[in-house]
């Protein structure tokens, strides 16, 4: 029977820094993937989620983040780069969920005010996604001189990112459906 | 609902010291999907 669910695919706003320019990053990705036949998505803004700091873990598990990542079949997390690597809450939240995790694909994309576009946060990141289960891509999106890549507004100024976004967004759909594809009907050890 | 993984956790809670696999020196929880709604739940294997 043909799977008619359509793809999930939320984009994790990863900052609550105040003036952050990843949002802009994270609205374009947004609408990039709005574009896409069969793909829903939403922009879950990690400043809007319930963060206790009196417990960590799945201890802290807000039952709609939660449901969000269980209905995700992909996930795409947008972060800055802080210090060479990712904010710390965005691990605190990324840490509240493991089961919905399981055989799903993400991609990152890295920010930053710098020229490298995030290259370390994601190198950083990665043993983190393959610890929760996450399946990663190998297409990244690099927002580098972020500050110049969107204007005031955040509208897109330079437009060789959307043939960027095509290419992570193609992978990244590759992988969610073959992902799906297996956790519904693979066995483990079959 | 589909057993997809087994993923390899210590263990953090008391009652989770029952379900320690010996030869593998933790606990291991298994990944189920369901395939008609994307559901997913975990159990500790025993």
């Amino acid at each position: 029977m043909a799977d008619t669910r359509p793809l999930s695919i939320p984009v994790l706003l990863g900052t609550t820094r105040k003036g952050r320019l990843s949002e802009y990053a994270a609205r374009f990705m947004v609408g990039q993937i709005e574009r896409r036949n069969g793909v829903k998505t939403e922009l879950i803004d990690i400043s809007k989620l319930p963060m206790p700091m009196d417990d960590a873990g799945e201890g802290i598990k807000d039952p709609s983040f939660s449901e969000k990542m269980v209905m995700a079949d992909a996930l795409v997390i947008v972060t800055p780069e802080y210090n060479h690597s990712f904010p710390g809450l965005l691990k605190h939240i990324l840490d509240s969920c493991l089961k919905e995790y399981i055989h799903k694909a993400s991609g990152i994309v890295g920010v930053s005010a710098g020229p490298f576009g995030g290259v370390r946060v994601i190198q950083d990141f990665l043993p983190v996604m393959r610890e929760l289960g996450l399946v990663n891509i190998f297409w990244d999106m690099n927002f580098g001189n972020v500050s110049s890549v969107f204007d005031g507004s955040g509208n897109l100024v330079d437009q060789a990112f959307v043939p960027r976004a095509d290419k992570f967004l193609n992978e990244l759909i590759w992988m969610a459906k073959t992902l799906r594809y297996g956790r519904d009907n693979f066995e483990l050890g079959s | 609902m589909n057993h997809h993984a087994d993923k390899f956790v210590d263990p953090v809670k008391p009652e989770d010291l029952k379900h320690v696999n010996p030869s593998l020196g933790g606990v291991v929880k298994e990944m189920h999907a369901c395939p008609k709604c994307g559901a997913v739940e975990s159990r500790l294997s025993d």
